[in-house]
This record gives C-alpha cells, structure tokens and sequence, in this order.
C-alpha cells in the first residue's frame, strides 16, 4: 500500500463508517471524528484499503447529515476541520485512503442558498433550486412522488409555488440546469480536494437532473415486491422513474466532475444509484473512464440472495457493463443488515462467512458496512425509539434504517459495548443481541468472523485474478453460483452453495480444477472428479488448469 | 340576561363566550391552562352579562391540533383535569346563571383512537371502514385531488392496508366515515353521553366537513384566488378548488337531523355549527332552517380582514335573502382567526372600532359568540418562529403564521410577571404577550371606560331590548361609511347605524323614518342627531328608538 498506485480504488476494499454510531469521543452519546481516528486501526487491521465516511457535514440533522447546510465545514457535533485534519493524518499514516459523502441532489432547506432561493421569485438564487406553478387546482405540476413519503413537492407560502424535494421536505433538490448551481458544486468538490481527501462517495448521484418540462412519470402499478430499491409499501414504487431522475444531462455534468479530479492524483469517486435499471445505470456512469470511477446499486442490497436470482444479476450485468466498473455492497446505512436480511433471525454462520467470500471475489470494488466483519444482526427498534424519518413515515411495514445505524459493539464487557458514551443515552439504544458479537471477543476467537474477514482480505491481495480479472458465469445452478476469475497470471474457480442443504455441482466440460486453495480460509466443498460437493453453505476456491 | 320565559329557546339571541382552555386560567401551575383554571375565573365571565360559555376541546388527546384531534370523546385530558373537575365547573357556570356548551369534533378523530387504530390495521376487521380509505392510482398518487386545509394533499398513505386514508387536517387527523351508519352510532353516543352528564349544548366542530362524496370525484380547479377566501388564506393552496366534493355533501342534513332528535329530549340544549366552506352564508342557513337540525351555525365571513359597510352590508343581505327559517350566530373572533383588533384595527387599532365591533356584533339579529380576550381589546400577539406550536402556522410561515397569536395566555393581572394566568414560573405552553400586561381584566376594572366597561354595559342594555334579541333586521340603503339597520319587534324599532370609517361623515336617516330617542344606555357614542341627519364622529354608533 506504500507505494502510489492510482488505481488502487479499482477492485479495492472500502470499509464505511457511519460517524454518528462509531466512536463517541465526547461522551455526548453520538459518535464523532476524533473517535473514529481512535478506532482507524481496526480497520487498518481487517485489510481494508480505504474508508468512506457518511457525512460529518454542517446539518440540521433532520436527515443524520444528509441534509447539508454548510459543505465547507464539520458540524459541531462531530468534532471541528482540525479534528478531520487529524482523521486524515492518521488515516494515511495507516495506509488508509479517505473517502467523503457528498450530497449535491438537495441541501437542507436550512442551506442559505435555499435561504435566498425562497425569499421570493427573483434574487440571485432564484433558480437554484426547482421551483414549479401549481396546476389551477392548487396540486403539485406533477404525479412525481418523494421515496420518503407524499408528494416531491411541497409548497411554499412565499413564493406561492412549489419545490421539489426527492427525499424530505427539509431537502430541496438542487437546480443542476442551472450552470451556476454545477459550478458551486464543484468549487466545494475542490474544496476538499485541495484539503487531501482521496474520494468521493456520491449521493443519489443519478438524482441531480430532473426533466426541465416535469412529465408526469409513467405509472406501473402496485409493484410485486421484486424491486430491492424500494421497499413494496412505498408508492414511489409504483412509478417509473423516467423523468425525475437519471436524466441524460447528467452525463456531462459527471465529465465535468471528472475532469476535476483528474486533476488530482489517486483519487477516485463512486456514486450511488438507485433506479429502475441500476446495473445499466451503473455501467453508463462508469464506462468511458471519463465519468465516474465506480458506483453501486440496490440489487444485491434486497432479500432475494439464491444461486439463480444472483446469478440473473451477474448476467445482466454482464452484458451491459461495457467499460464501467462496479463497487458491490451487499449492506450500508440504508439496508437492513445483511445478517438478517439474508439469514432471517438466527443467521447461519456459514451463510455469512459464505457472503464475505462472495463479495469480496466479485468482479468490482467492494464495500464493507461498519459491523457487517462481525455479522452483525439487524438492532430491533422500539417505535418510540425511531429516529429515520423515513421509518417512521413507513412504519411498520418498512421500520427504516435505526436498525443498521446503532452504535458499533467493540467491547463485550462494558455497559456501553466501548462505544464511548459512557452514562449518556447514545441516539440510537445499544442492541444487546451485538454484545457476544462484540470486536474484543471476536479477537479472541480465532474461528470468529472477523479473523475470517482479515484472512479473506489479505488472502485476496495475492490473487491479482480477484483485484483485477475478467468474470466469466458459470451456467446457472438452482443452489450454486459458480465463476471463473482470470487474470493474465491465473484462473481461479469460486463457487458458493448458497442454500443450507448440501449441493453438487458439475463443473462443464474443459473446467478442470488443478487445485483447491485451502489458504483462503474458505470450507465446506471438495472436488470429487468434475463435480464439487458442497456442504450447507459450502464455499470453495480452486485454481484451474 | 333573558327573561325566563324565553328559557327554552335562551340560545336564540343568546351571547355566548369562548373559552380555550389552554390559555384560560392555570390552575396547577404546571404553563397549561385546565378545568379548575376555568371555573375559578368564571365569575368574570358572568359579570360580563353573557349566557354561557363554548369550552374549546378539553378531551383526551394527543394534542397535534390541541385538542381538535380526540382519541377519548367521553373523558377529560389528564391534561386540563378529570370528569369530576368537569362536573365542578358545570355546576359553578349553572350556579352563575351560566349555560355550558362543550365543544366535540365529529368530522375526523386523533390517529390515536382506538377506532382508527383498529381500522388501520388491515382492510377486513370491524372498524376497516369507519374511516375513509381508498386505493392509490395505478401511479401511485392519491385517489384524487382533495387538498389538507393544513398542506399537502388531503389523503395520506398507509403502509399497513397500502391504502390512503381522507384527512381534511393534519395526517394525524383522520377523517371519520359518516356513510357509515354504525360510525353515527358511535359519534351520537358520545354526544348522549355529555348530554347526560348536564351539558347545555354544542359547539360542533368542521360540522360541514361529515360528509365527502362517495365516487370521491376531484373538486374543480378555480386558479389562485383574488384575495383570501374566508376560509383560507390565498397563500394556502386550499383556496385554488371550490370544494364540492370533499365536504358540504347533503348527506350531511340527515345526520344533522338524527343529531338534533337526540338532543331535542334534553330541555334548553342547543346546538352550534362551525361551516367552512365558500357558501358559508347558505350553508348556515340550511343546517338552521327547520328546527330539526341545528340550532344555529357560523361561518367565517365576519371574521376576514374587510368590514368595510360596504362588506359588511353585504353579508347580512346575503345572509337575510337565504336565511329562510335559519339562524345565525356571529363571531367577529375566535381561536382560529387573527384577533380582531389587529384584524380589523392594524397595528395601532383605534379605540373606537373596537367599541363599534362591540355593538355593532350585538347589534345584528342572530345569536353571538365573544372570544375570550376580545372583551380587553387583546391585539394578536407576536410569536416568534421558535416558539410557533400551531402546526398549520408552522406549515404556511411566514405568509400565514398560524392560530398560536390568538391563543396566548389570557391576561388577568397587569402587575404578576405571568399576567395571573396561574403558570407562576412554569414557561406557559405559548409566551405571554407583553403588549397585553396594560389591557389586562384588573386594569379595566379601575377604568369605567375601558373596553371591558364598555362590552358590560353593553350586554346589560341589550338584554333589555327585545328588538334587538330577538328581532326582524331591515338593512338601511347602502352608505359609503355607515351601516345602518332597523331591528324590529312588535311595535318597538330600534335603528342601529355605525361609521365604519376613521372619518367624520354625515348620514341622512331615511325618510319615513323618525328618531324617537337615543338610547344612551347602551354606551354608543360618537354621533349628533339633528333631525333626520346624524353627524358621525370618527367609529362612531347610534342606537335609537324610532318613533
């Protein structure tokens, strides 16, 4: 990691810290910035090569950060400049890489751009954000709906018009027709650029362009549920998104966006996606190597996780991806943990050790969710309890996204798991099904998940097939995902029985496993001829003739 | 106050006075006001010559819309008190000669009562359609264009059912399914059940909202409206629809009807109606006429910025042309409209146009209600954006800035650092209002002028004056200044004219019509009568018998 290499973001491993639920320094019962520059070495020693950290941003907080009322500055509760200067320092001393989330689609309506904006219908920031007449009804322009809930406009008494917003009505969404709205973006882009940051995540990147003639969205009915984007009770599902995002003019603006970090060694960004086709999506925002580097979307952050379904997705993906390149996620702060999203209430052990294994061979960049290396299960909240807006408005069909957010166990013993707030009542409560699962006590055990996770990490390293190679599918198989990773050096076999019975697979014709790399510390399959006989949640690596 | 051959029908003509109990009297210190607040100050209330009083909501509520959102309709909030503080006040307003109308919200209930709880919980179980669900469009929008008199839409999604549920108000205020016959049941219960308990009557609120249109069809579009509407602000998208179909539906008659069958048992109760809606004035009539539904209603065109003669003569013609066998009660004020004195008055409202509201609200045939305060001459208070607790205000600031400046504590004491409300060094749930602490009750007690005076005098005098209770009302030709009218009854004729102007003027009493006397007694002021011509002072008012 020593030695510059500027595209180290390419098949490498970001570890997301979501900085409210860390580390809490103060004592204040929220995480914050020198607690995480305590705990970097935890993630130094899993092997990652990076970390994304959720917005640390001036806030109201009504969205936890990502409702952005000052892009150039630490909001108090997290700490002050001088305290991520420290972050970074560390970070790098540690061979860490640092990623920030921005949020360009909407600030927060307490943003003094808005400020301007709704004073009334000309100043100078009158069009910076998206203002629309009502019909002569007095109803919004259009059928567009907000994924938190409502219509994606709200009205404003000022103006007497409407604006939109994509997420809360304390979000406006941010004008990108307007040529001055891209440049103060990117000046805060540079901003942090100029203060040694390696990367971006970008937030809803696919949201910044709306249809400047605001068509109605076609309507497709209540959805069967198959749409990991969204979950089935939200309305918003109900729609295609053809004309509230993921507009054509985007692409010119993430060129624009590009341009300017390439002007900056080594750094990278990925964005966030979701959509009605995200794996097209993906592939066109990172194809050409003139847009982004990398994104995710939802498509493995649903329920859905058998060999068939996956294999669907590799497929599709597959045939679209062209030049661009992925970053998988099978969790993060908007997902119910994939602990028990994919393993139900009592997770089986292979099955997670099974997900770090499949994740982490994945044509792709990758990324880890803070607690995810401890197979973390998702936090059950009390109503009372909630604090996501969105849970509450969905509540309790969708029970929103405290379940994944509470504060990370790193010690077994201690009333508030190490966490750091000590007597105060941290914002989320402590889940105590995550005490036994707690890091200390992972340490200890050498067959835990978390040692399963560094091994598998630094075992990756030396397989340039895994970091960099070409995919090739496997045929499909009703328990088994099977694919080949080559790279100029090597062809390496990864298959997983993604069911909880035994499995076998027959290799095709030509595939002939010269032999199995035992040192990946991956179990429960042996080669028997030309077939693999897998275990329940069976993983095997092999290398191929 | 009336005589007692007139005990039956006391209400007709009657003067009622507003109470909101949060903001009334604190009687346990804790910055909100309650029961026991309330009937510690009711002799106030009876030495101002009314005939009893409207309590706002006091019943078990989460208070999203303070109290206008009940998840109990038959107990009290712990809040303002128990049934037995109730029954205490009931008994101190009877002892006081005072009548006790309570205020029940039968349009729409919290999310938190247990009807909509279990009504929400799936499409199939007893209460599933005690409230009004509807199936989104094939978009995912909202089954049609009914707007929130608060914001937004007026369907809100449940993820349960996956449907939307109707809300006039707040999302918190689901709106009650009258088609349903079981759901009038339940409501008429609750009403028998205060009736009951010794209550005199009802305040009904939204009463006009019962009904919405079963086909759910989308009200027609009208553009933003030239100024407010009266029962909307221009800056609210509400005022851009004429609302025919979310309310005002003619089902709501019957109901009215069952309502008034189950109170006529119950001798000397009435019934008051809220109506909101663009054809407030018909609408009062129509719910009033026959005596089989409501006793009397109100709308809101009285209580909108213009009072102007012209406005105002307006009204009572329009109202006197449909009126029919209905009957008004008219409100210059109350908790959910700017105070009238900075209403009418601005900033700085003259001294003598509260006077002239005064007489000219007991000088209109009709019943009338007096908003707690009003009595002082309270102008709106100012609140700040942080201390703003009415969520409509929140929602429409800083175009329309909500109800909370007229819900401020009332002010009993000019020299106690909480104006005697009873919060002591509790903060009171909205601030006080410095600019009240010099029209505070004990200030205007010293001065036989003041206002509060004034509105004694005032109702002492008309109680004697059967015209002016229980009379015919023939409007005068129309003036630029002055509204002039004639209350009749029998043979007595008393002519009541008003300069609604900051301007002197002269104005020809009609011929064929002849000044008997001035009735001094009723403290009108400001106007010489020199034959058939009255020479106007500024807000000045002329009572008088004709001969």
């Amino acid at each position: 990691m020593a030695a510059r290499n500027p595209h180290w973001w390419r098949g490498g491993v970001i570890y997301q810290i979501y900085p409210r639920s860390f580390q809490d320094s103060g004592g204040d019962g929220i995480g914050d910035l020198p607690g995480i520059t305590r705990r970097l070495e935890h993630v130094a020693r899993l092997g990652a090569d990076g970390i994304w950290l959720s917005p640390f941003f001036k806030s109201p907080m009504k969205d936890f950060g990502y409702d952005i009322s000052d892009y150039r500055d630490v909001d108090p509760m997290f700490g002050t400049l001088g305290d991520f200067r420290a972050l970074v320092d560390r970070a790098h001393a540690l061979g860490l890489k640092v990623m920030i989330d921005q949020v360009y689609s909407h600030t927060a309506d307490q943003h003094p751009w808005f400020v301007e904006s709704r004073s009334g219908r000309d100043n100078p920031k009158a069009d910076w954000y998206v203002w629309a007449h009502p019909r002569a009804d007095g109803t919004p322009p259009n059928n567009w709906l907000s994924i938190f809930g409502g219509s994606a406009w709200q009205w404003d008494t000022r103006r007497r018009q409407y604006y939109l917003h994509n997420f809360l009505t304390s979000q406006p969404d941010l004008n990108f027709h307007n040529p001055q709205v891209q440049d103060a973006v990117l000046d805060c882009v540079k901003f942090w650029l100029d203060f040694g940051v390696d990367g971006y995540r970008l937030d809803v990147v696919n949201f910044y362009f709306h249809d400047a003639q605001l068509r109605d969205n076609p309507a497709r009915g209540e959805p069967d549920g198959s749409d990991p984007a969204v979950p089935a009770a939200n309305p918003y599902g109900w729609q295609w998104h053809r004309f509230d995002k993921s507009r054509p003019e985007n692409l010119a603006f993430l060129q624009r966006l590009r341009a300017l970090l390439d002007r900056y060694p080594d750094t990278t960004m990925v964005g966030e996606i979701g959509d009605d086709d995200g794996l097209a999506r993906v592939a066109e925002y990172t194809g050409g190597g003139d847009k982004l580097h990398m994104a995710y979307c939802f498509d493995l952050l649903g329920a859905p996780h058998d060999a068939p379904y996956l294999h669907g997705v590799f497929t599709r993906f597959a045939q679209v991806v062209g030049s661009g390149w992925p970053c998988w996620a099978i969790t993060n702060h908007d997902i119910a943990r994939v602990a028990t999203r994919w393993g139900g209430t009592n997770p089986p052990p292979g099955l997670l050790r099974l997900a770090a294994a499949l994740q982490l061979s994945l044509r792709g960049s990758s990324c880890i969710y803070q607690g995810d290396e401890l197979g973390l299960p998702e936090a059950e909240i009390a109503f009372e309890d909630l604090q996501d807006p969105y849970g509450i408005a969905m509540w309790p069909e969708f029970k929103g996204r405290d379940g994944c957010r509470t504060p990370m166990p790193w010690d077994a013993g201690a009333p508030d798991l190490g966490f750091g707030s000590g007597a105060a009542r941290p914002w989320l409560p402590f889940a105590e099904s995550h005490r036994a699962l707690a890091v200390d006590r992972q340490e200890r055990d050498p067959a835990s998940l978390l040692h399963h996770y560094r091994h598998l990490l630094s075992w990756r390293r030396g397989h340039p097939a895994l970091i960099d190679g070409a995919m090739d599918l496997l045929p499909r198989h009703a328990q088994v995902l099977a694919y080949v990773r080559s790279s100029a050096d090597e062809r390496l076999l990864c298959a997983f029985n993604l069911s909880d019975s035994a499995a076998t697979f027959v290799l095709p014709a030509g595939t002939a496993v010269a032999g199995v790399l035992a040192d990946s510390g991956a179990g429960g399959a042996a080669v028997q001829g030309g077939e693999i006989r897998f275990q329940p949640w069976g993983v095997l690596f092999a290398r191929l003739a | 106050m009336l005589d007692t051959s007139n005990h039956g029908s006391w209400w007709r003509g009657g003067v009622l006075y507003q109470i909101y109990p949060r903001s009334f009297a604190d009687g346990n210190g804790d910055g909100i006001g309650d029961l026991p607040g309330i009937t510690r100050r009711l002799g106030h209330v009876a030495s101002l010559g009314v005939d009893g009083i409207w309590l706002s909501p006091f019943f078990k509520s989460p208070m999203k819309d303070y109290g206008y959102d009940v998840s109990d309709y038959t107990d009290v909030d712990p809040m303002f008190g128990t049934l037995a503080d109730f029954e205490a006040l009931v008994a101190r307003a009877h002892e006081l000669g005072l009548k006790v109308m309570i205020d029940q919200v039968l349009s729409h209930s919290s999310d938190q009562h247990p009807w909509f709880a279990r009504s929400r919980m799936s499409r199939a179980n007893d209460k599933a359609d005690w409230y009004v669900w509807a199936d989104a469009k094939h978009d995912g929008t909202p089954p049609n264009n009914w707007l929130s008199c608060f914001g937004g839409s007026a369907w809100q999604w449940d993820t349960r059912r996956r449907q939307y549920y109707l809300h006039n108000f707040l999302a918190s205020q689901p709106d009650l399914n009258l088609h349903n016959p079981a759901v009038q049941d339940a409501l008429l219960a609750s009403v028998r059940f205060w009736l009951d308990l010794g209550v005199d009557g009802y305040r009904l609120d939204a009463i006009n909202f019962c009904f919405h249109d079963a086909q759910l069809r989308d009200n027609p579009g009208r553009g933003m409206p030239e100024g407010d509407d009266p029962t909307a602000p221009a800056a609210n998208p509400y005022s851009w629809q004429l609302h025919r179909y979310d309310k005002s539906q003619p089902e709501a008659l019957d109901f009215l009807r069952r309502l008034r069958a189950l109170t006529d048992p119950y001798p000397g109760t009435t019934l008051l109606g809220e109506i909101g809606d663009e054809a407030g004035m018909a609408m009062v009539a129509q719910y009033t006429d026959g005596s089989d539904k409501l006793h009397m209603a109100y709308c809101f065109d009285l209580l909108s910025a213009d009072h102007s003669a012209a406005r105002v003569r307006s009204i009572i013609e329009r109202f006197e042309r449909v009126a029919g066998g209905g009957w008004a009660c008219w409100a210059l004020s109350n908790h959910d409209c700017t105070r009238l004195a900075t209403r009418w008055g601005g900033a700085h409202p003259h001294p003598g146009l509260l006077r002239l509201a005064a007489a000219l609200q007991l000088g209109l045939r009709g019943s009338s209600c007096i908003y707690q305060g009003d009595e002082l001459g309270l102008p709106e208070a100012e609140v700040a954006f942080e201390d703003l607790q009415d969520p409509y205000g929140i929602t429409m600031w800083p175009e329309y800035k909500g109800r909370d400046g007229c819900r401020t504590p009332m002010p009993w004491e000019a020299g106690a650092p909480d104006l005697g409300f009873g919060s002591g060094t509790a903060r009171p749930w909205l601030p006080i209002a410095e600019a009240h602490r010099a029209l505070a009750v004990d200030r205007q007690e010293r001065d036989p002028d003041s206002l509060l005076h004034h509105y004694r005098r005032l109702l002492r005098w008309r109680s004697t004056q059967p015209a002016l209770v229980r009379g015919d009302i023939d409007l005068l030709d129309a003036h630029p200044q002055v509204l002039a009218f004639v209350r009749r009854h029998g043979a007595e004729r008393v002519l009541c004219a008003y300069n609604l102007d900051e301007r002197a003027c002269t104005f020809a009493v009609a011929p064929g019509l002849t000044i008997a006397r001035r009735l001094d007694d009723s403290g009108a002021r400001g106007a010489v009568v020199d034959g058939s011509s009255v020479q106007f002072e500024p807000f000045g008012v002329l009572f008088a018998r004709l001969a």
